[in-house]
């Protein structure tokens, strides 16, 4: 499996993380937990129409309930501009709307004593709405049948994308077989276990505390700041001791959460806390942006790859943000399969629905399962082993990226050797053949491949780059200050080891901090896009070798130093994020009365560069394996005429432990000299694009019909079965 | 009681279980995710047996013996499970993780003699949702922690 080069200390091996005792044995404290003297809680008043005008909400009465502290409505907000909550998106975003735009648009809010009595006077106020016509699919939006937001008139969410190079229509006319195929995605939600929160403190005018659940508490501060229209200095934004994961749903901030809660608090002057519900925290917060996906693959009678196409559609929700979904797309898209003539389009539009966001893999899982689908339907169609057809048609190294960079280190051809060997993927007609059928039972395999990126240069206009401060402490403990954010995903031991291995010390010797924006380093995108490792960790090990020089080699001299202090600093130099790859096998086994799918087996092999902490990069890459299968077969928000239908844990279903495969994770360590810190990549995001079409090829070999919708459901199978028989 | 001591409350009639040990006696180590009976957060054992507490009526527990996970002081097999987690990096961000390990804890109880096989302990963790994992090591650790029973 993974070499440990034998002087490592501790890469590669498994530390047990800091924070885990604590969370084993319920110490730790969660923002559910949190509580502050003299809080107040905070609900939503919430639109039940997917879009409508408000016309009265009876505040008065509300405020005599006896708890009720007080209400806003959008009256008391309009002096605040609307902003874009994403670099490059519209300037859309209010915190309170007067003209809801999904079910679960805030229109309001109610501060009471008890969290109780908010939600209760937030449910039950006398409010007057007059629905209006709403836009509910991608053409309509098109179609400007209703403009959703006065200031984009044509419902674009951001630039329309249109590139090209070479000459694609002629390209097609030299190609002796083309395939052509329509594939749509669904909105998954991230369904964390514990729903969002926040908790806002500005009694004092001159500085706005904020405890929330989120993926990096920069961002966070300067968006905050800008929608409050405040100094970003004046914000200090804190992780709490622990949060229940994000999944990338807390890339940016939701406006009807920290910035109202906010607001709420200097209108009260006291801590607020503003609680959703698990349902609120389903279906009024973002999810991943529906997608669909026309592509057209051309290929010569060499099977060589003489022309693609791809036209894609966005649906983003009443306030997402397509556009930079469709870049993260067009950047895989367009240099896994090289290829001289290409064009891509992309097309982002508002509905009314929940907003579209960031979720593990943003875009990439998406173009992944079309493109994975079409390239298995080539193969079959011209009977290649769909491993072989990779080998000889994917990216290598040397390769350009979309912004140019070359691709430098890749160990796509070892995940694909190693992870066919683990699975045991001779040839796939030879492997179907070894297996009998039970009745009743159908049986396929399938594979995939997956590229994701770490960090997020060229996507989004804010520097990438990190800072760490590292100082040695008066018990001869190393202290790094560094502004990223631990929600789960183990980064916090991840750059423990980093600075270990470089100083050559004990890991309990390192202390990294992580406090808050007052106290640590600017870092923009902290702990998004699976960026720690790469980028965060490179400023970490440059602040630990000058420690390491400092030492000189001498360990004992460490209190002798207390005091010194070093700044660590990376910028990324590539014009593109760094390129990661997975390969992914997997086997299912279909019931052909039920049309349940069993996925049996699950071999995915990663690219993770080099292992850093060995038990949290197989968490990471187990855990994203559960996304993916969620999104292969079951995971979707479902609405009816704009209504949501599922918005709960009972009916938006995941995948319980007897659901989930046996997994075998395979280690590549393809090191890159100018990623992350001893040549590791990412590994968190870069897991999921695979998994869906590895999972859909193998029911399409079992099913003997591709499916070109997700999730595959039973009902969906059922349906193919019957009218074949 | 909960873990050992009685304590008096009072609370409304339909207060959950749930509500009770949070809100009214502090065992914030008891996780509240769903609050219907899905994810298992909530999870404590009820005379020995694991349970989400949030579908339990408070009122109807006053002479059932209650355990949370802070409970984990004095139970020993409680801690081995917590020290298998620990060391098969079965912890990501942990929400589920208190109300799992009482899942675990309590399917030791039951089980007594007989094996607890993966497929058992699949089955078993099926009242439990973790996001993070994808349930292997936690998988892992727990069958490790159910052998050295
Ligand atoms: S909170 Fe009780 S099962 Fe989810
Ligand atoms: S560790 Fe995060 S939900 Fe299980």
């Amino acid at each position: 499996m993974n070499k440990i080069s034998s002087e490592a200390r501790f890469l590669g091996r498994s530390l047990e993380r800091s924070d885990g005792r604590a969370k084993a044995e319920g110490k730790a404290e969660y923002l559910r937990d949190m509580l502050m003297p003299e809080m107040a809680f905070a609900a939503v008043i919430r639109s039940p129409y997917p879009r409508a005008k408000l016309k009265k909400i009876n505040k008065h009465d509300a405020l005599q309930i006896s708890g009720v502290i007080d209400v806003i409505t959008p009256q008391e907000v309009k002096s605040f501009s609307p902003v874009s909550i994403f670099p490059n998106s519209p300037k859309i975003q209010k915190i309170l709307n007067d003209t809801p735009q999904f079910v679960g648009d805030a229109v309001g809010a109610v501060v009471a004593e008890t969290f109780e009595i908010a939600r209760r006077v937030a449910d039950e106020i006398e409010i007057e709405f007059e629905e209006l016509p709403s836009c509910l699919s991608i053409d309509s939006a098109l179609n400007k049948e209703v403009v959703i937001h006065e200031s984009t008139s044509d419902n674009l969410a951001g630039p329309v994308i249109s590139t090209k190079s070479g000459d694609f229509e002629s390209a097609l006319k030299e190609c002796t077989y083309i395939f052509e195929g329509e594939y749509t995605t669904q909105r998954q939600c991230a369904q964390t276990i514990e729903a969002m929160a926040c908790i806002c403190d500005w009694s004092n005018e001159s500085e706005l505390r904020v405890w929330t659940h989120l993926d990096s508490m920069f961002h966070f501060r300067d968006s905050l700041a800008e929608m409050l229209e405040i100094e970003p200095d004046s914000v200090i934004v804190e992780p709490p001791e622990a949060l229940g994961a994000t999944f990338g749903l807390k890339n940016s901030l939701i406006a009807s959460l920290e910035p109202l809660c906010a607001i709420l608090s200097r209108r009260i002057a006291k801590p607020v806390k503003l609680q959703l519900t698990p349902e609120e925290s389903i279906f009024t917060t973002v999810s991943r942006h529906p997608a669909k996906i026309r592509l057209i693959t051309g290929l010569d009678e060499n099977y060589n790859i003489l022309a693609r196409n791809a036209e894609v559609l966005l649906d983003s929700g009443a306030y997402g943000w397509g556009y930079v979904v469709a870049l993260s797309m067009l950047g895989k898209w367009s240099c896994l399969y090289p290829c001289a003539n290409q064009e891509f389009a992309a097309t982002s539009v508002y509905t009314n629905h929940i907003p579209g966001g960031a979720y593990r893999a943003v875009g990439t899982a998406q173009i992944h399962f079309a493109m994975e689908s079409q390239i298995d339907e080539i193969c079959n169609e011209i009977d290649i082993d769909p491993l072989e057809f990779r080998l000889k048609n994917s990216a290598k190294v040397g390769d350009e990226l979309p912004m140019g960079t070359k691709i430098r280190s890749w160990g796509l051809e070892e995940c694909l050797t190693k992870g066919a060997e683990a699975f045991g993927w001779k040839s796939k007609n030879s492997r179907i053949l070894e297996s009998v059928n039970p009745p009743g039972v159908l049986r396929g395999v399938g594979m995939a491949i997956g590229m994701h990126h770490a960090g997020l240069t060229g996507l989004i206009p804010t520097p990438e780059g990190s800072k760490c401060y590292a100082e040695i402490l008066e018990d001869g403990k190393i202290e790094f200050r560094v502004g990223v954010v631990e929600k789960g995903q183990g980064a916090i031991t991840t750059l423990e080891i980093i600075a270990a291995e470089i100083i050559d010390i004990d890991t309990g010797q390192i202390k990294i901090l992580n406090s808050g924006t007052s106290s640590v380093p600017f870092d923009f995108s902290g702990a998004e896009a699976s960026r720690t490792t790469y980028i965060v960790g490179r400023a970490v090990a440059d602040a630990a070798q000058q420690i390491k020089k400092l030492l000189d080699g001498k360990e004992g001299k460490l209190v002798d130093l207390a005091g010194s202090s070093v700044v660590g600093e990376f910028e990324p130099l590539d014009n593109d994020p760094l390129p990661v790859i997975g390969a992914h096998f997997c086997e299912v086994e279909i019931d052909e009365i039920s049309g349940m799918v069993y996925v049996k087996r699950y071999v995915a092999a990663q690219d993770v560069g080099r292992v850093i902490n060995l038990s949290g990069c197989m968490g990471q890459i187990e855990g994203g394996i559960h996304h993916g299968l969620g999104y292969a077969l079951c995971e979707e928000l479902l609405y009816d005429s704009g209504f949501p239908i599922n918005p709960n844990f009972m009916g938006y279903k995941v995948l319980m432990a007897s659901d989930m495969p046996e997994i075998e994770v395979v280690l590549i360590e393809d090191s890159d000299p100018d990623g992350g810190p001893f040549g590791a990549k990412g590994v968190g995001t870069p897991v999921m694009p695979a998994v869906a079409p590895a999972v859909a090829n193998a029911i399409a070999d079992a099913v003997g019909e591709r499916f070109f919708e997700l999730p595959i459901t039973p009902y969906k199978i059922m349906n193919v079965l019957i009218n074949k028989n | 009681m909960v873990n050992g001591v009685s304590h008096p409350v009072v609370c409304k009639p339909f207060d959950t279980l749930l509500t009770v040990l949070r809100e009214d006696l502090g065992y914030f180590g008891t996780k509240f995710g769903c609050g219907i009976g899905y994810c298992g957060a909530c999870t404590v054992l009820i005379d020995g047996k694991s349970a989400h507490s949030c579908c339990l009526i408070a009122t109807t527990m006053s002479d059932r013996k209650i355990s949370t996970i802070e409970s984990c002081d004095d139970d020993p097999v409680i801690q081995k499970i917590q020290d298998q987690f620990l060391k098969e990096g079965a912890i990501q961000c942990g929400y589920c993780i208190p109300g799992i390990v009482m899942t675990v804890r309590g399917l030791i109880e039951e089980s007594g003699q007989r094996v607890i096989t993966e497929e058992i302990l699949r089955g078993h963790l099926d009242g439990n949702i973790c996001r993070c994992s994808g349930y292997a090591s936690i998988v892992r650790a727990s069958l490790k922690a159910c052998v050295d029973e």
